[in-house]
């Protein structure tokens, strides 16, 4: 099978494991998407309520998680 | 010599001591120099990267590396990198992208996030005698033109000068820009503004 048939493969396959692990994987590239695009508006001057609106959760969920490690 | 830096030349050295720091390379090189230049599409040096049509990523060693390169930067595991493909999602072309506007690594997990106010001369990586040479010949650059401030586009004619060692100049001439033409393209640049 050539490298393509087999990613058609898994595209399609009803294999438990491949999917979940593709959902853990997509979980992590988004939380460190979020980290960073939350601290570049930050850096930009965005309040953390403006940010919140634009991520669709409240001030103090959005501040909970990224204020703490912002710069020491 | 500094104090005539401007705010865009400053923030590109720094951004480039950045990068040396969060892929954590012994020294700050005049490549380091060079793709910070790339990446701040507002200073005029990353506009006339930007116009001969190079894009940070191709300054980057190894940006067309082996798969799976740039998502590992982002923490993922070939298995991950894998499972990620095997649904239609490339993660390599997601953290390439993200990384050419915000510097390779921007993925890794906490990099240090970009110290405002932080001192010129701080406590930071070396720079490398060429990367030394560059930001010196920054200012023979401004001199022979007569501008009484130092840009991001003398830092990049000290770059593509003979006198510095920049393997990812040899990008930029391939693409056109060669230390004459940066020249010509900049006046031109500065007279129409």
């Amino acid at each position: 099978m050539t490298e393509r048939q087999v990613l058609a493969e898994a595209a399609s396959t009803r294999d438990p494991r491949t999917g979940l692990r593709a959902v853990v994987a997509l979980r992590k590239l988004v939380e460190r998407l979020e980290a960073l695009h939350v601290r570049n508006a930050r850096d930009q001057g965005w309040s953390w309520q403006a940010i919140a609106d634009e991520l669709g959760v409240t001030r103090q969920a959005v501040h909970q998680k990224h204020a703490r490690k912002k710069r020491q | 010599m500094f104090e005539k830096f401007t705010k865009a030349a400053r923030t590109a050295v720094i951004s480039a001591v950045e990068e040396a720091e969060r892929r954590d390379d012994p020294e700050v090189t005049p490549d380091h120099l060079l793709r910070a230049l790339a990446r701040d599409r507002q200073g005029l040096a990353g506009r006339l990267i930007g116009k001969a049509g190079v894009t940070p990523a191709e300054l980057t060693p190894g940006a067309e590396g082996e798969a799976g390169d740039a998502a590992a930067r982002a923490g993922l595991t070939g298995e991950e990198i894998d499972a990620l493909r095997s649904v239609g999602i490339d993660a390599d072309e997601i953290v390439r992208r993200v990384e050419g506007s915000f510097g390779e690594g921007a993925l890794a997990e906490a990099p240090p996030s970009p110290r405002r106010g932080r001192r010129f001369f701080g406590q930071h990586k070396p720079f490398t005698k060429g990367a030394k040479r560059a930001l010196e010949n920054t200012l023979r650059e401004a001199k022979a033109l007569r501008h009484n401030y130092l840009g991001t586009e003398h830092i990049l004619l000290a770059l593509l000068s003979p006198h510095v060692d920049c393997a990812g100049t040899e990008v930029l001439i391939r693409h056109g820009l060669t230390y004459e033409e940066a020249r010509r393209r900049m006046l031109e640049e500065l007279l129409s503004a």
